[in-house]
């Protein structure tokens, strides 16, 4: 592996710049502390922003000319395990964004953090959050991928308490059994992984029994749930509703931005690995494969279609499908703004999902569902952080996120309202901003893969244009949702009761609307240069990972987006959510008395959560751990009882039945028999003694100086 | 092994040098207290040094030896220093240094005895550490025995007497086994008591029962010390009695004598082959598994911290047990490297809550709200070890993890990956709220939401002496080092994976 590795790579100390640029911006932070506060924050812009020269600098670098590696050389674990750095187009793609939003979060917390308390703990663990994440971005196998996501997992926990509040710790406690036990699943997922694909690296061992692991499937649960946490995914996605409206909004941004993504990340690297079989698997496809992908291919395999990795693809549309769905529903009923968010993550990580779900039905095919996937990801990334730092704008101004209590604040906050309306369209996936050109990609892979099913007669066609269905539905969904809470909380006209407390908002501070108004800004470069973006960085990230058809790669590059055929099919979704949304929302529209059930006033009923299920399955296991532990004591007591029954027994054995004067009056009784044995002793030896007594001194006397002389010889 | 081996005097020094605080504690004047101590604290660290002297020799691959005594032939009490009994000395002596340093300012009262118990058994356990045969060991093993109960009941409460009495008894029915142990295994393997690489007893030697009986009365002897689960009773009493540099060590290298003495049976007594070939492993994994999984729902349960911290020590030592048991490279790797990483954290854990036990009399864990900002540097370092023990990275708590996990798919028996995972998810949930009170609660937090001025600020340098913040710095420090660049000469993997290395080529 090591001869492959450096022929194919090149040594960079980029990663660990990347690395390192944080860690040192949170060492400066903690050093200047609340006392020097104007250093302390430029120190996290400063730092964010080097990160993101960085890492931009990383990126172009890779797309030119190929992935590079960083000897970390930690956690040296005999020859098969070492933590080392190596950084492929698609880390670097993450990695890009990533910095991208911890500079616009740096920005943006600069003056936010002014109503908050615990400044430099927020700073610090801000930005080794940032390091951890980009640690996750720039490995190339598992062993060292759980060892950055577990650390990031664990220092995010911070920034989800940071208020301290009784709704942050609840939510904190959530978040840390979800990590925890997602922990646990990932590292158990990479055992199996290991075990069965004979390294922890993501191109599974061409020598492998990799296809033939009889716990290939529990391996694959194990780590798409381990990761799937992280991501959101239903029905694990319960700590996403409460931590990232809990976390301060820079933080929401970042957790809701960049941490999902890594769970997603995970996903696909996952995935792909399943995908790319070992070459011994795949003889046939390796004289196509050869040609186009030159020394890779030859080396690694290339994909063929194997029917158990495209059930696993139809599995994961199925999840994504109920992601979105869930998410997208959940969104509908929420009155506070950045709740509404977030169930709008867990939905959108859905569609991310989905794509990643095409990517393993299509097979070889399926660049289109990456390349879906992918943008979306970029997408979600600046409409979703825009989102919620102009939320916090409007908590730092309005004190308030209920958006039934605000109201008007297009007046009076101009430039985050115009922030938040270019995120809501690209969200909402009108032409020409970001979300139309990742939704319309991922519809084209949902396309395809019906196309795929139906030529090849499969049973799960009908599956497959069910989720189609679903898929538009939910765009609705969102068109509804998003509407909504832009509706309320910026055009309506507010409440009488509530308009008082409006009175004295004030547009955000600049440092404030420079972060949002960056994401704003990356929402519309997606949308108007779709083709640049697809070309120059979607494409090539697409076309180096092994194991697709270099055709489809191709394709993907220079697929046209703004036509006709697909500008037609927003008009359904469109169609769908305002739909809804003037059913719910009629009378405040018209001003008009409300009669009947209020759609976005609807409580759902515990139980229907599946968190209630979880709370009840862990108290119940805990209870029978418990319940074991105490049927446990009074057997243990039991025994101890006994026992000391038996030794008191015993001792009482002896005492009345086998000597009891030996035991009731122990001196008299020894006394009585030393006399007489002396007695005795006497009259029988002493007469004997008196007549050899010469001879019995003699024999005293050589046994001691025998003794003295065997001692000394021996001593010296 | 005997054959490559180099006379030297080095060992014999290095068990001697402890006595050297028996001599300061009595010849010096009672008034100086300070200089008495820190004298002591010299001894130690002169001990230490001397231990360190042979590393270079040790990573050669050099062994060294000295005999001290014979009693019949073929008897005879030998000091060996190989590898393995290197790598226990090292751990040991540097423990023993910190927990010294930490004792000068911890312990107020009768300080003469608890230092010269100190060094008694400090002494003792690098005898038996450096013991080249199984008479040797079981010497200074019995020697330690009593040399760590005045140190057990040194605050001479009610509750540590008990603590003490039960201590006792446990260790001398346990020594009354071990002794019986090594009868039959003098008797059934020729005299053969002395430590080879792979092993000296065989199956041409003595019969199948015998040598399981041999095996069982070893793993019965050895056990009470390691705390394997029906065993265990003297470690959740004698712990949060002792004062916490006693329990830091007993936990960290008294109970790992124990262990110790299961890795020499498995290893060098019986040896891998002979093992798998009388199944004995098996029962050793099924006592691991009960031990660690109900150990720690025990550990659960505890609200006083030093209880708490007994029975996850209980639950650790089974890792040892566990790694021996999987019969493979990685598990034994990871299983021998824990009696290190597990003294790391550990020793630090129970350093940790004897801060706190100075420092504000808390002894529950439910009282500890808002501590991490009265100790910020002590509750920081407790919490490194405490996710250390849930096995994060990067952290020696991983590796070993991780190496168990890899041991066990070696093996073929992916169900200790589950047994680890739920210790892991278990430690969890018993160290996450510890750290959860300390740092995100305080006094009067449900009151009123926006009540600032209740809400405490971190204040650094006005926790303790340094005396006891700095032991506990390097530990932590250690906790994640050790994880980090894990084959640095020295540290536990160099010395492990020659002897591993040579076990399972």
């Amino acid at each position: 592996m090591h001869e492959q590795k450096a022929a194919l790579l090149a040594y960079s100390a980029l990663p660990a710049l990347a690395l390192a640029l944080p860690v040192l911006g949170a060492a400066c932070a903690a050093a200047a502390g609340e006392g020097r506060a104007r250093l302390r924050n430029w120190a996290a812009v400063v730092s964010t922003g080097a990160t993101l020269a960085t890492v931009t600098a990383l990126l172009s670098r890779v797309l030119s000319r190929g992935a590079v590696y960083f000897n970390l050389d930690i956690l040296r674990l005999g020859d098969r395990f070492v933590g080392n750095l190596e950084v492929d187009a698609m880390g670097a793609f993450f990695a890009f964004f990533a910095s991208l939003l911890w500079f616009a979060a740096s920005l943006h917390a600069f003056r936010y953090l002014d109503h908050e308390h615990k400044r430099t703990r927020f700073y610090l663990f801000m930005l080794l959050t940032q390091a951890a994440t980009l640690g996750v971005f720039m490995v190339q196998d598992f062993f060292t991928l759980y060892l950055f996501f577990e650390a990031m997992g664990l220092l995010a926990y911070l920034l989800v308490i940071h208020s301290e509040t009784e709704r942050a710790r609840a939510a904190a406690a959530k978040y840390i059994c979800m990590t925890v036990v997602g922990g646990l699943s990932l590292v158990g997922g990479v055992f199996l992984y290991l075990g069965y694909a004979g390294t922890v690296a993501f191109r599974p061992l061409a020598e492998s029994a990799w296809l033939a692991g009889s716990f290939k499937v529990v391996a694959l649960v194990c780590l798409m749930a381990g990761f799937g946490v992280k991501a959101g995914m239903v029905p694990l996605h319960i700590w996403l509703p409460d931590a990232h409206p809990a976390a301060p909004s820079p933080a929401s941004a970042l957790l809701s931005g960049v941490m999902i993504k890594a769970g997603a990340y995970g996903i696909i690297r996952t995935l792909l690995s399943f995908f790319q079989q070992p070459a011994t698997h795949a003889a046939h496809a390796e004289t196509a494969a050869a040609g186009a992908h030159g020394a890779e291919g030859t080396i690694h395999g290339a994909g063929g279609l194997a029917s158990n990795v495209q059930a696993l693809g139809m599995v994961v549309i199925l999840i994504a499908v109920a992601t979105m769905f869930t998410g997208m529903l959940l969104a509908l009923v929420q009155n506070d703004i950045k709740r509404t968010l977030a169930y709008s993550s867990v939905s959108q990580m859905g569609y991310i999902l989905f794509g990643a779900g095409c990517l393993a039905f299509l097979g070889a095919e399926g660049p289109m569902g990456i390349g879906g996937s992918l943008y979306h990801v970029l997408n979600h990334a600046f409409f979703k952080g825009c989102f919620f730092l102009a939320a916090g704008s409007i908590l730092f101004r309005a004190h308030e996120l209920d958006m039934f209590k605000l109201g008007g604040l297009w007046r009076r906050m101009p430039f985050t309202a115009f922030c938040w309306c270019v995120a809501a369209l690209g969200i909402m996936g009108i032409p020409p901003f970001g979300g139309f050109v990742s939704k319309t990609l991922l519809h084209h892979a949902i396309l395809e893969s019906h196309h795929l099913a139906e030529a090849g007669h499969l049973g799960t066609a009908s599956l497959v244009k069910f989720a189609e269905i679903m898929f538009i539905i939910t765009s609705g969904g969102t068109i509804c949702y998003i509407t909504k809470t832009t509706y309320y909380t910026f055009f309506r006209r507010p409440r009488d009761e509530h308009a008082h407390h409006l009175e004295h908002v004030r547009e955000a501070p600049a440092w404030m609307l420079a972060g949002t108004a960056l994401l704003a800004a990356g929402v519309l470069v997606n949308g108007l240069f779709p083709g640049l973006l697809l070309r120059r960085l979607v494409g090539p990230v697409v076309s180096t990972v092994p194991g697709f058809d270099a055709h489809m790669a191709a394709h993907l590059s220079e697929v046209p987006v703004y036509i006709w055929a697909n500008l037609k099919e927003i008009f359904i979704p469109l169609a769908i959510g305002l739909g809804l949304f003037s059913l719910a929302a009629w009378p405040d529209l018209l001003g008009a008395k409300r009669r009947g059930p209020d759609l976005f006033h609807l409580r759902l009923p515990r139980w229907l959560g599946v968190d209630y299920w979880y709370v009840r399955g862990a108290k119940g296991s805990l209870a029978l751990l418990f319940s074991a532990k105490r049927l446990y004591a009074p057997v243990k007591e039991g025994v101890v009882r006994e026992a000391k029954a038996g030794a008191a027994g015993a001792v009482r054995l002896v005492r009345e039945v086998v000597y009891p004067n030996l035991t009731t009056r122990p001196l008299a009784w020894i006394k009585a028999h030393t006399l007489r044995l002396y007695r005795e002793t006497r009259r029988e030896f002493l007469p004997r003694i008196r007549e050899y007594q010469g001879d019995l001194a003699v024999g005293a006397l050589v046994i001691a100086v025998s003794l003295t002389l065997f001692l000394i010889m021996r001593l010296l | 092994m005997p054959d490559k081996s180099t006379f030297s005097v080095i060992p014999l020094v290095a068990i001697l040098l402890p006595w050297f605080s028996l001599v300061v504690i009595t010849a010096s004047p009672k008034k100086a207290r300070t200089l008495r101590l820190w004298l002591c604290a010299l001894g130690a660290l002169a001990t230490f040094g001397t231990v360190l002297s042979l590393l270079p020799g040790i990573l050669d691959g050099n062994t060294y030896t000295i005999k001290l005594a014979s009693v019949v032939e073929g008897l005879e009490m030998r000091l060996t220093v190989d590898t393995l009994g290197y790598y226990f000395s090292l751990i040991l002596a540097f423990l023993w240094l910190l927990a010294t340093v930490y004792s000068i300012s911890y312990i107020d009262h009768k300080e003469n005895r608890f230092f010269v118990f100190m060094a008694l058994c400090e002494s003792f356990l690098i005898g038996c550490a450096f013991s080249a045969n199984m008479f040797t060991y079981f010497i200074f093993y019995e020697l330690m025995t009593f040399g760590s109960y005045p140190l057990i009941i040194h605050e001479e409460t009610a509750m540590a007497r008990r603590a003490g009495y039960k201590y006792l008894v446990y260790a001398i029915s346990a020594g009354t086994v071990l002794f019986f142990a090594i009868v039959a295994h003098y008797f059934w393997g020729d005299g053969q008591l002395g430590f080879a690489s792979y092993g000296v007893l065989s199956l041409e030697s003595a019969g199948r029962a015998a040598l399981m009986t041999v095996f069982f009365t070893y793993l019965a002897g050895f056990g009470v010390k390691a705390a394997i689960m029906p065993l265990h009773g003297w470690v959740p009493d004698a712990h949060p009695a002792a004062p916490s540099p006693a329990s830091a060590l007993l936990s960290g290298v008294i109970l790992k004598a124990g262990a110790f003495g299961i890795i020499r049976v498995c290893f060098n007594v019986f040896g891998v082959d002979l093992m798998r070939e009388l199944k004995v492993f098996v029962v050793m994994a099924v006592l691991a598994c009960i031990t660690i999984v109900v150990a720690s729902v025990f550990a659960l349960t505890q609200d006083n911290l030093k209880r708490r911290l007994a029975y996850s020590s209980i639950g650790q030592v089974s890792y040892i047990i566990l790694g021996l048991s999987m019969l493979t490279h990685d598990g034994a790797l990871g299983g021998v490297m824990h009696l290190t990483h597990h003294a790391l954290m550990k020793g630090c854990l129970f350093l940790c809550a004897g801060v706190i036990l100075v420092k504000t009399g808390k002894k529950n864990i439910s009282d500890m709200k808002g501590i991490g900002y009265k100790l910020p540097i002590t509750m920081i370092c407790f919490s490194v070890c405490a996710l250390a023990m849930m096995g994060t990275p990067p952290s020696v708590g991983f590796i070993t993890k991780w190496l168990l996990g890899s041991g066990s798919l070696e093996a073929g028996l992916p169900v200790y990956v589950i047994i680890l995972l739920t210790s892991a998810l278990l430690n969890a949930a018993y160290f996450l709220p510890i750290i959860y009170t300390a740092f995100f609660r305080w006094e009067g937090d449900e009151a009123e939401e926006g009540e600032e001025h209740h809400r405490p600020r971190l204040v650094f340098g006005k926790e303790a002496d340094h005396e006891m913040v700095v032991p506990i710095v390097i530990l932590a420090a250690l906790v994640i080092i050790v994880g980090i660049w894990v084959t640095v000469p020295g540290f536990p993997y160099s010395f492990v994976s020659k002897v591993v290395g040579a076990i399972f080529p």
